[in-house]
């Protein structure tokens, strides 16, 4: 296998084909690029298939897994169905991101919350619809927020429609110029934080309901890694602000 | 002593000589009984003799030794164990994946979510059961209970437990009183089962790690 800095990978203008073409038989190596979280912007690079991508700082865990992974997990990446851990490019799109978990079970929300961890994300833990109302009331520095649909009190649906509502209210104020649109040195035009139901039933009736409430998509719970990683991928895009 | 033996030791005092010479003979790995025999006169030519009751160094590799063996009897049992629990349905992938989330920056994971998971569904089955104990059994709360069951141990991989709780709910939803009822000590037996061989894991972890071994990783 071969680890080469991203740096080095760039500067001499190597691309995979010249890489796999100086192995004469067919066996060519793993590579392993490691990356500055800071440069996950060139999506092009980090979607490519072949570059197996660690993120900097190396961690012990992570290099381990991502070996294991790249050595043994089997050549065709659409086999690993729970990439849980082993998927770099979440890694990529969470690195940082700061996300609020909502889960009136405490096992579900301990479990969501030290996954999305592992991929680099910041979280914030909620036990409720109210407490998750109270965290995304404009302003706020959330990046996303995965939301369990069936909560005693107040169910996921019903705390999503206050959320948009919050979200509307202010944003009219700022179209009208009456309050200012910056928070943490970012421009806001207008508040719509991604909100992803976390749900055990997936049906067609549910995704309808999500939609129709105000959120953004849906993912298994427990997580399943590939539609993880597609469904995030939707809102965590190289060149997206909160916008 | 015969003829024989003297000739021998003449040859281990000239051998030792020249080791003493080059280096100190620090130990000896096999004992001989001629070596037994003679120990005092060999001492006295300089050869370090070691008997085998008495030997400080022999012992502290024996020690080592039993100590390995003991890590590695312990691991054994620890991966044996694991093994079974998924051959048996008893855990599933998901439990894998959360020990893939261990790492140095969340060194108990698996434990932590273990443990309240304990609680959780403790207290559940606790309320369950009482609640079915009532005159007036209240079923919409039953399934609210199963249904949080349900979620906790799909979270953390327990299978059959997650499975009876689906089974209860399928039966709920055709008003099946009875087939809910079924399910209920069924779904204690699984409980305690699943309780008793998490703990057994945890303590065999323990254990290995506090013998200086590592715990077993294993690929499903």
């Amino acid at each position: 296998m071969v680890l080469i800095d991203k740096e080095t990978w760039s500067l001499e203008a190597i691309t995979w084909s010249n890489f796999a073409s100086m192995f004469t038989n067919s066996k060519i190596p793993k590579l392993f690029i490691l990356a500055n979280p800071a440069l996950k912007n060139n999506s092009q690079f980090f979607q490519d298939v072949n570059l197996n991508i660690i993120l900097k700082p190396l961690r012990a865990s992570m290099l381990q897994v991502s070996l294991q992974r790249a050595l043994f997990g089997g050549g065709d990446k659409g086999n690993c169905r729970n990439g849980v851990v082993g998927n770099l490019s979440l890694g990529s799109l969470l690195q940082g991101k700061r996300i609020l978990v909502v889960d009136d079970n405490s096992v579900n929300l301990r479990v969501a919350a030290g996954a999305l961890k592992k991929y680099g994300a910041e979280v914030t833990c909620a036990d409720s619809g109210k407490r998750a109302i109270e965290f995304l009331k404009p302003p706020h520095s959330f990046d996303a927020c995965f939301m369990d649909i069936q909560m005693p009190e107040m169910d996921g649906f019903e705390a999503t429609r206050r959320i948009r509502g919050m979200e509307a209210a202010l944003n009219d104020r700022i179209k009208r110029d009456e309050v200012c649109r910056e928070i943490n040195g970012k421009v806001i035009q207008s508040w719509h934080i991604p909100i992803l139901a976390m749900t055990a039933d997936v049906i067609q009736a549910t995704h309808e309901e999500c939609l129709k409430s105000g959120m953004d998509g849906y993912v298994s719970k427990p997580f399943e890694g590939e539609q993880l990683y597609r469904e995030v991928a939707r809102f965590f895009k190289p060149n997206t602000k909160l916008s | 002593m015969n003829i024989q033996d003297l000739q021998n030791l003449q040859l281990i005092q000239i051998a030792s000589e020249r080791i003493r010479n080059v280096e100190r003979p620090r130990s000896v790995s096999s004992v001989s009984p001629f070596i037994n025999n003679n120990s005092t006169i060999l001492s006295s030519c300089g050869v370090l003799c070691l008997n085998p009751t008495q030997e400080s160094i022999n012992q502290e590799g024996n020690t080592q030794r039993e100590k390995a063996m003991d890590v590695n009897m312990l691991q054994r049992t620890y991966s044996d164990l694991l093994t079974s629990l998924f051959r048996e349905g008893i855990l599933n992938q998901q439990f894998t994946e959360l020990q893939q989330l261990q790492d140095e920056n969340n060194p108990g994971f698996v434990y932590e979510v273990v443990s309240l998971f304990f609680e959780d569904a403790g207290r559940l089955i606790n309320e369950l059961i009482s609640n079915f104990n009532q005159q007036a059994v209240d079923y919409k709360k039953i399934d609210a209970y199963v249904h949080q069951l349900k979620g906790s141990s799909a979270s953390i991989g327990a299978e059959k437990i997650r499975s009876v709780c689906q089974t209860f709910r399928e039966y709920y939803d055709k008003n099946d009183i009875q087939g809910c009822y079924n399910c209920i000590q069924p779904l204690n037996q699984e409980f305690v089962t699943f309780k008793s061989k998490l703990e057994a894991l945890f303590t065999l972890e323990q254990q290995i790690v506090a013998a200086g071994g590592s715990i077993p990783m294993m690929r499903h």
